[in-house]
């Protein structure tokens, strides 16, 4: 029996997914790559969903809201209420 | 013990623990809360803290059990997050990409970290637009880099449900990116 060797672009991203995370098997990730040689859309998809998952890890660094002067009067006065 | 001074508390980790919770919840009016159900467990419990932590990280503690509670919340409403089985915006009947969602070249180099912050405001807006179960996978891997099976056993879901979660949730942030981040 041969071997299916050709894979959806759903399957590929689900795939990239999982690749993302370290979890994708060997297997997986050859018919992976045979996807990405001929499908552009999903060699961009590839590119993008790690440059995410990367930027991602970054995203706490760089919030700068706060509580206004208000919002903390509040909860100080609904700490003294207890 | 030291008497409890409640404007101390307050002016000391409010913003701390508030730019904490933003970010993973997603919605300014769910993180203050969250800071708030924060201070008042703290202070109601304040005799049981034996001072082997420091305050802070004591309140830290408390405030990420609140925000996993919040994603168990948001993880009983599963099936929102998971794709329609009639329509899909992003692949056709043959699974593969339709012509309005298939991914453009960004013209960056992805390998770059980003650094401005105009990017991250629009990661935090498109994330906010994730059900808000794929939003809670999303932060729970990528904010607090949990391992997919300790996410699995926090929301008490499927393994096939998280990936399914995970690749919506991709799929949305990066067409949202692609709209409205890259060539500003």
């Amino acid at each position: 029996m041969c071997m299916k060797l050709q894979i959806t672009c759903k399957q590929a991203t689900e795939f990239i997914v999982k690749r993302d995370e370290g979890k994708l098997s060997l297997k997986n990730r050859c018919l992976l790559l045979l996807h990405l040689g001929i499908c552009g859309f999903c060699k961009f998809f590839s590119k993008q969903s790690k440059f995410i998952s990367d930027n991602s890890k970054n995203i706490h660094r760089h919030v700068s809201d706060t509580l206004s002067a208000e919002e903390k009067e509040q909860m100080i006065a609904n700490l003294q209420q207890q | 013990m030291a008497r409890l001074d409640a404007t101390k508390w307050v002016n000391d980790y409010s913003d701390m623990l508030y730019r904490y919770a933003l970010p993973r919840v997603n919605d300014s009016d769910v993180a203050k809360d969250l800071v708030q159900d924060t201070f008042l467990a703290a202070w109601r419990n304040h005799d049981s803290f034996k001072g082997e932590i420091s305050e802070k990280n004591w309140l830290f503690t408390i405030l990420k059990n609140k925000i996993i509670d919040h994603y168990r919340k948001a993880s009983t409403r599963l099936t929102e997050g998971l794709p329609d089985a009639t329509s899909d915006p992003y692949f056709d009947q043959e699974e593969h990409w339709t012509q309005q969602a298939g991914p453009q070249e960004w013209g960056i180099d992805y390998s770059q970290p980003v650094e401005k912050k105009e990017f991250y405001d629009i990661l935090n807006r498109c994330k906010k637009k994730l059900k808000d179960i794929q939003g809670a996978v999303f932060s729970m891997k990528y904010l607090d880099g949990m391992d997919s099976e300790e996410i699995c056993k926090e929301l008490n879901i499927t393994a096939s449900n998280f990936w399914v979660l995970m690749h919506r949730a991709k799929l949305g942030l990066r067409a949202c990116l692609e709209k409205n981040w890259v060539g500003k």
